[in-house]
């Protein structure tokens, strides 16, 4: 909001985005230094075969895999870190993010609902799962806004109440789904503890139209997200339209964590974590702090997956387990050095 | 420039106001007075579009309000709420600036005018020394004066406060109706400078600040307007004694202006 246009956090968050990637891109069952990362991809780039790949099997392991599974997981950190933020401005509540208000858990209803069928490896076919989980999510929140409804409005408490109950409803269905569908057990289980099981490009075209809606309209909603926070009266006291706000905040962030849902599964914590950390550093300006999570939250996620992809190679962790283990201590961590600071 | 023509309004099937009608012309502060849950409060509420109107009209120099969306509202009326709890995530500048929100896309990108205004409010405000200050670090005298700054921003014709007092010391009290007094009567320097008078409805409990900085009191009893005039003419120790239910005297200080006191003597038993 200040007029002194600080670029600072957003190279920042870049910086650490672009060292991420390349870690993601070079750490997996075959491990390819970083300096043969960047050759090859620069090689590539300019036409060239790299001298450190003579025979182009780097190039294809690259292309083919880890660039797709690295985009994958940018989207979704993105994703998740900017709706967590979105849904945290709107309900006024430090603790919203898209599990609280059942987000999360109805999109993934959706998804493992569509799972039950093989659907086409096209790029319409990819399209089914994150439609599904779009279409679980935005009941999950319609329902829930109902039962929070108090005549016109809706008290936080009694959506963060009716959020926790819809989302205990939703997993609960998911379970009976996967107990149902024996064959498809341990990949769902994977995936509901945020472990990517598709490989390749086709998730991120299936995922990609949904995120360019989600995440460009979450980055033009910070000044209303801002005058919000002085509450609904004042808001619409200063000419702010509160309920078409409220809505068109709820669908785009419902959007971009159901994408990001539909193949990368569950994963807590980063909706909590980043806008957060984004806060304590660079304050609480939603025009800023939107846009410098989705890069923050790409680059967390990344780090998380990295590590999840190492610990205990060449078995692989799914990476929601990682961001549960290390960002709970860490949220409480920030929760109690935060008490002292006016930043929320 | 404000006609409110027998409106009614409330919560559910609750009317708080019944049938309230008065006008009042530009640059002139109307004190809206009366008991607690006598109205006040949802008055402002009413006139700001937050709750609707059951019946009646208000009109801001001839246009009805109702038939107007928040953000053409907030061009007109500008509500500066009680401080109470200020967001701390923000600077006393950025608060300033929130108040051009009428007049701004959704990106909220200030325009070289908004700027321009913004500025010239803070230095109207006195708060342009603590321009880049945390809200959160300012005194409660600050912030409400913070809240001021931002309805001026609005550059709308009429001012609405909720009791802007209450919360506060003497010293900012009185601070607070100086200035109060001054945006609806502008010096004649200030209006040289191109200051337009506001037209002020301050919802007040203290009786002893209506006489020095209002022009007109309107006194609330249940919804209903029941009195309303010059300070000297509501302030009348029969009707106030009455609404509030306690022996009350009128005295006059040494400049003229009309002090309310309890008309009762503690250790007379």
């Amino acid at each position: 909001m200040s007029k002194k246009n600080n670029l600072q956090p957003y190279v920042v968050t870049s910086l650490i985005l672009l060292i991420a990637g390349v870690l993601s891109i070079a750490v997996g069952s075959v491990f390819i230094s970083p300096r043969t990362v960047i050759d090859v991809i620069f090689s590539a780039i300019r036409g060239e075969v790299s001298t450190l790949d003579p025979n182009g099997v780097y190039l294809q392991i690259i292309t083919d895999l880890r660039i797709p599974h690295a985009v994958l997981l940018i989207l979704a950190g993105a994703a998740l870190a900017a709706s967590g933020s979105a849904y945290q401005g709107l309900f006024r509540n430090p603790l919203a993010d898209p599990y609280l208000i059942g987000v999360s858990s109805g999109a993934g209803l959706g998804a493992v609902a569509a799972m039950m069928v093989r659907w086409p490896y096209t790029p319409l076919g990819l399209m089914v799962i994150p439609a599904a989980a779009f279409a679980g999510g935005i009941i999950t929140v319609l329902i829930v806004a109902q039962l929070a409804r108090v005549g016109k409005t809706v008290p936080t408490t009694n959506l963060i109440l009716a959020g926790v109950a819809a989302s205990a409803f939703a997993s609960a269905l998911t379970s009976a789904l996967m107990i149902n569908s024996t064959g498809e057990l341990r990949r769902a289980l994977v995936w509901m503890m945020g472990g990517s099981t598709q490989t390749g490009w086709g998730p991120v075209w299936g995922i990609l139209p949904y995120m360019v809606v989600g995440l460009s309209g979450l980055v033009i909603i910070g000044h209303p997200l801002n005058v919000l926070q002085f509450g609904d009266e004042q808001a619409q006291q200063l000419g702010i339209r509160v309920q078409r706000v409220r809505w068109y905040t709820i669908g785009l962030a419902t959007l971009s964590t159901a994408a990001a849902v539909a193949y990368t599964g569950i994963i807590g914590f980063l909706g909590l974590v980043v806008p957060h950390i984004v806060r304590l550093i660079w304050g609480g300006d939603y025009r800023r702090l939107i846009p410098v999570s989705m890069l923050g939250g790409a680059g967390l996620l990344l780090i998380m997956d990295v590590i999840a992809r190492s610990v205990i190679a060449p078995q692989e962790v799914p990476v929601g387990i990682v961001t549960a283990l290390l960002g709970g201590p860490f949220f409480l961590w920030v929760l109690k050095r935060s008490k002292s600071q006016n930043y929320w | 420039m404000l006609d409110v023509k027998e409106i009614t309004a409330g919560y559910g099937q609750k009317h708080v106001l019944k049938e309230l009608s008065f006008s009042i012309s530009e640059g002139t502060v109307l004190a809206l007075i009366g008991p607690n849950g006598s109205g006040k409060t949802t008055f402002i509420r009413a006139a700001s579009g937050i709750i609707p109107l059951l019946k009646g009209s208000i009109r801001v120099d001839g246009q009805d309000l109702h038939k107007m969306n928040s953000q053409e509202i907030a061009r007109r009326i500008a509500v500066v709420p009680q401080a109470r709890s200020i967001p701390p995530a923000f600077t006393v500048e950025e608060v300033v600036a929130l108040g051009r929100t009428p007049y701004l896309n959704w990106l909220g990108k200030l325009s070289d005018r908004d700027q321009a205004i913004v500025d010239q409010v803070l230095e109207q405000t006195d708060l342009a020394v603590m321009r880049d200050r945390n809200v959160a670090e300012l005194s409660g005298g600050e912030q409400q004066r913070l809240f001021l700054a931002r309805a001026l921003a609005q550059e709308a014709p009429l001012l609405l406060l909720d009791e802007p007092t209450t919360h506060l010391d003497l010293q900012y009290q009185v601070n607070l109706m100086q200035r109060v007094y001054r945006l609806a009567h502008p010096s004649k320097l200030e209006q040289a400078a191109g200051m337009k008078a506001r037209t002020v409805v301050v919802t007040i409990h203290d009786l002893n600040l209506l006489s020095r900085y209002t022009d007109l009191v309107g006194l609330l009893v249940d919804g209903r307007l029941v009195e309303m005039g010059t300070p000297d003419e509501v302030l009348r120790p029969d009707l106030l004694s009455h609404t509030y239910h306690l022996p009350l005297d009128v005295i006059k200080d040494a400049s003229g202006y009309s002090l309310v006191t309890p008309a009762d003597d503690p250790t007379a038993l």
